[in-house]
């Protein structure tokens, strides 16, 4: 049920001022104190937003999540729609 | 009767993290009618406002999720977002209304949860930004979820708003009531930016012609199909039960593929 603390990262970087600082100074170290298997660590350090998605991150909290790590909507939707093409 | 104002509002976000994605002429559209609402909701007198309102993982999380969540605070601080182009800033909130709606909800058998602090997010920000920051009134925020199954249903939401309506109309204060949501929109979906133009359409009529029973049996899984912000328009149908003889008048409708949003602005009039 790791998917719980997958969600609980995602909404302290977008909610919590002082985990968002944190996580933009140095990802690693914010996600290290967090529950996570292997492939959510792996899928968060290389900010793969389709395998994300598929982890179970709620999309409002994706989204913002994005947002925050400066991704643009045009490459959010690419990533999720990867056979549509861009 | 001290219900003063009615009104339902949607708050996607890029009306204001990025407006200039959407064409000009709609969002001059939805510019021109938020401001038509914040005018008419000033010359009503309201002396506060309940907001129905939805929780976006601002306050809660899957530690603990309220169906409903009634704010009892004097101030409330917002927007959480540092990316949504509205300052932060202090909002005054209705603590003795908001103890008070609580109490009625308690007394006719509805039990919400309720917190003296809550932080607002774009849900409750935009419509504060654009109906308020002239004209000033506390507001009592009502949180639902809309946002992780299981959800309460639009019957629940219905009897919700119409058991707040029965409260406000014994309030001495006049009271202004929002419903902030929807219409339909899938943010952050694989089919973000799908508007479901004939949920809209329904809705809006629903509320127009006062076809209640179709409020009330609005299904999850119809609310559902129109992308998961569509759950939103449970604070419009728990609104509607607060002002239960009052006829929806659409100010504007604009599906905006930009927003994502099928973005709507509704006044409701008592029926003479």
């Amino acid at each position: 049920m790791s998917q719980y603390h997958l969600q609980k990262l995602c909404r302290a970087v977008n909610n919590d001022p002082a985990a968002r600082e944190k996580y933009l100074a140095d990802p690693k170290s914010l996600i290290s104190q967090f529950e996570l298997t292997d492939g959510e660590r792996q899928a968060l350090a290389t900010l793969d937003i389709d395998a994300l998605y598929d982890l179970g991150v709620h999309p409002l909290l994706l989204k913002p999540f994005t947002v925050i790590n400066g991704i643009s909507q045009d490459d959010y939707l690419a990533a999720l729609n990867p056979e549509s093409g861009k | 009767m001290t219900i003063v104002f009615a009104a339902g509002v949607s708050h996607a976000p890029g009306i204001t993290a990025w407006p200039e994605i959407a064409p000009v002429e709609q969002k001059d559209a939805v510019y021109a009618a938020y401001a038509e609402v914040a005018n008419d909701l000033a010359t009503s007198g309201a002396e506060a406002v309940v907001i129905f309102s939805s929780e976006h993982w601002t306050n809660f999380f899957l530690d603990h999720m309220p169906a409903f969540c009634v704010g009892r605070a004097d101030h409330y601080d917002g927007p959480v977002e540092p990316w949504l182009g509205i300052p932060r800033t202090r909002v005054p909130g209705d603590a003795q209304l908001g103890a008070d709606l609580l109490n009625a909800l308690y007394d006719a058998g509805i039990d919400p949860s309720y917190s003296d602090e809550l932080e607002l997010d774009h849900g409750t920000m935009v419509p504060v930004h654009f109906l308020l920051s002239d004209n000033m009134k506390p507001i009592v925020p009502i949180m639902l979820n809309t946002l992780s199954e299981p959800m309460p249903s639009a019957g629940s939401c219905f009897r919700f708003g119409t058991t707040v309506g029965k409260a406000l109309a014994d309030s001495k204060k006049k009271v202004a009531v929002i419903a902030s949501g929807g219409l339909s929109h899938a943010p952050g979906e694989r089919t973000h930016g799908k508007i479901d133009g004939k949920f809209d359409a329904e809705f809006i009529t629903n509320l127009t012609a006062r076809n209640d029973d179709a409020l009330r049996n609005l299904s999850h899984e119809r609310m559902a199909a129109a992308g998961g912000g569509a759950h939103e328009v449970r604070a419009w149908i728990a609104l509607a039960g607060a002002v239960q003889n009052w006829h929806g008048r659409m100010i504007s409708y604009e599906a905006i593929k930009p927003w994502a949003t099928g973005y709507g602005l509704m006044e409701f009039d008592p029926v003479a």
